[in-house]
């Protein structure tokens, strides 16, 4: 553990001196695991997907203006490596073979059982979306969260503006939260905060 | 306010305890809004939520970040930029350098100071000569080089840095040097004979310059971890001391006052915690065993501790105790911040001790016991938001922790 300036952290972090480098490691490690941990419920991949994360923004080539961007970057990459994920977990388990083969690679029953688990919660998410959201509401969620589309993306596919698209999400992410204080979903509280907000 | 990445913003700078009077406006009229924000945000800002998930990082810290580094070894690699150009410098130059770095330390690293916000202790210690000619050992951030002092640095076959004490051959066998932390410091360091110290804030140990001796006598003053591992004809002895009111005040450990406690060693891990602000001092045996004797004659009373127990020293009493875990007396050396029913002083000293702020208590002390369970890197009003869910209302004011009683 060293202590270093803070003034200095960013310009240092830029030319990727390694005290500085580890000083943005060790100190936004555990942010960045609680954000992983929460959306891939303690999969066997957490560490890996921790690790993808950090050097993501290690391997960024533009310059960090401030601590803040710095930290922007690591939160939205640990989001969008987890749901990257969890994307992909969900199309394994849609697919039963793959699925058996997938967890019989893992290497003991409780990795099995936590990959089932953060699997289940995810589906959960996308059937509570499917069950309770209005029909425009439905689609830009599933491009959002199914097919990983950005806003833009989106627009271009539904032919709507990219206000709307963002619009529809926000209205669609206020009723599922609703719906998961209302209808007590333990399972989907680590959505809440971390997609849903 | 329907806006997710602001709400998110707010929701961190709350937890570090760093919102501004508008931002706090803000985040209170989206909390009042609907209960559901309200019930958003408590969830996500309560700690014991994450109080789990923030052990396990603790557990896998150090196997991620040296993933990392095997991943991306181009950075690492890199040589590290000095502070001082390696140009030859006149001694007393040299000296006026120190000097005047060692005011800019004072004030803003060895506070714990970086723009008005408390910071977490660091790795720093200084080393000095028993006369008190103090050379560095170790800056704030990226170095004095050790090797200006009396430490090598080698690596072990895991590739990592270890730090030893050199012993001078020639010195006189009543010469001694002292190794000492600052408030907001800590410090790792193998001793000649390859016994480990790990010294924590406030903390200083006087060993002797030429460690050729049957046996090896230390004294310490604060909190430290050995591990130890002689023969049973040439013991480690760490004798413990608290009699004056700061642990690095006390020039002439080697005077004839009696100690408060000896501990004779030969093979074992243990902790030493005797701060002069304690009530008393403390020694738990993690493995092996140890003599201990507490008289002014340095006799030893044939009293043992053994791996599963610790002692405490009062007023000359001693007690022995059998614990359960060992976790609370050592959790200091694995990073962390581990309290269960403890009081709130003995949480606070340790708190005021790390991040060098000191304290002032406004009511009475509560005498109920707390828990404290927190990474030592995590930032101050962390600690004070786990409190305050204990009814202990924790704020900084003038560079001071203020403690007020809420129950």
């Amino acid at each position: 553990m060293h202590h270093i300036s803070k003034h200095r952290i960013v310009p240092l972090f830029n030319e990727r001196d390694p005290i500085a480098t580890e000083w943005v490691c060790s100190h936004y490690l555990a942010p960045v695991y609680v954000i992983v941990r929460r959306l891939t419920k303690n999969s066997p991949e957490t560490d890996d997907l921790v690790q993808k994360t950090f050097i993501a923004v290690l391997k960024h080539k533009e310059p960090f203006e401030s601590l803040r961007k710095i930290e922007y970057f690591l939160y939205t990459t640990a989001k969008n490596v987890s749901m990257d994920r969890m994307r992909h977990r969900l199309r394994v388990i849609e697919n039963s073979e793959k699925a058996v083969a997938y967890y019989m690679s893992l290497p003991n029953e409780e990795d099995a059982v936590k990959a089932a688990e953060q699997a289940a919660a995810f589906q959960h998410l996308i059937q509570l979306a499917n069950e309770i959201l209005p029909k425009r509401c439905k689609e830009v969620f599933n491009l959002c969260y199914i097919e990983g589309l950005k806003n833009a993306a989106i627009s271009l596919k539904l032919g709507n503006k990219v206000k709307t698209v963002a619009n529809l999400k926000l209205k669609a992410y206020k009723i599922l939260r609703e719906a998961i204080i209302a209808g007590k979903h333990p399972d989907l509280m680590d959505f809440l905060g971390l997609l849903l907000l | 306010m329907e806006n997710p990445k602001r709400i998110a913003e707010l929701f961190m700078l709350y937890t570090l305890g760093q919102l501004s009077n508008a931002e706090e406006t803000e985040l209170k009229t989206w909390r009042g809004e609907s209960s559901l924000n309200e019930e958003i945000f408590q969830f996500e800002t309560d700690p014991k939520n994450f109080a789990q998930m923030y052990r396990e990082i603790e557990e896998k810290r150090e196997s991620i970040i040296q993933n990392i580094k095997e991943a991306l070894p181009l950075i690492w690699g890199k040589k590290i930029n000095s502070f001082l150009p390696r140009i030859p410098i006149p001694r007393r130059l040299e000296a006026a350098m120190y000097y005047i770095i060692m005011s800019f330390c004072s004030y803003s690293v060895l506070t714990n100071w970086d723009g008005g916000r408390v910071l977490p202790g660091g790795y720093i210690s200084n080393i000095a000569s028993a006369n008190w000619i103090v050379r560095f050992v170790q800056d704030f951030s990226r170095g004095f080089n050790e090797g200006r002092t009396d430490v090598n640095i080698e690596k072990d076959k895991f590739g990592n840095e270890v730090r030893y004490l050199t012993s001078d051959k020639k010195a006189a066998k009543d010469k001694n040097n002292i190794l000492y932390t600052p408030r907001g410091g800590y410090y790792i360091v193998r001793l000649p004979d390859k016994s480990l110290v790990m010294l924590n804030a406030a903390s200083s140990i006087w060993y002797p310059a030429n460690f050729d001796r049957d046996t090896v006598r230390i004294i310490l003053k604060g909190e430290a971890y050995f591990e130890v591992n002689r023969d049973s004809l040439h013991p480690f002895i760490v004798d413990v001391k608290i009699d004056s009111g700061n642990a690095l005040n006390h020039k002439t450990p080697f005077d004839d006052s009696p100690h408060d406690l000896s501990l004779a060693v030969t093979r074992g891990r243990f902790n030493i915690k005797a701060y002069p602000d304690e009530p008393f001092i403390k020694a738990t045996m993690i493995q092996g065993y140890a003599l201990i004797g507490w008289d002014g004659n340095r006799s030893m009373h044939g009293n043992s501790l053994t791996a599963g127990h610790y002692v405490t020293e009062m007023h000359g009493s001693l007690l022995l105790t059998e614990y359960e875990d060992s976790t609370t007396a050592i959790a200091w050396k694995n990073g962390r911040f581990f309290y269960k029913d403890a009081g709130i002083m003995d949480i606070m000293n340790a708190v005021s001790r790390w991040y060098n702020v000191p304290l002032t208590i406004h009511d009475s002390i509560p005498t109920r016991p707390f828990h404290l369970d927190l990474p030592r890197t995590a930032d101050i009003h962390e600690v004070f938001i786990a409190l305050s869910h204990q009814g202990v209302f924790c704020d900084i004011e003038d560079r001071r922790i203020h403690i007020r009683n809420t129950q």
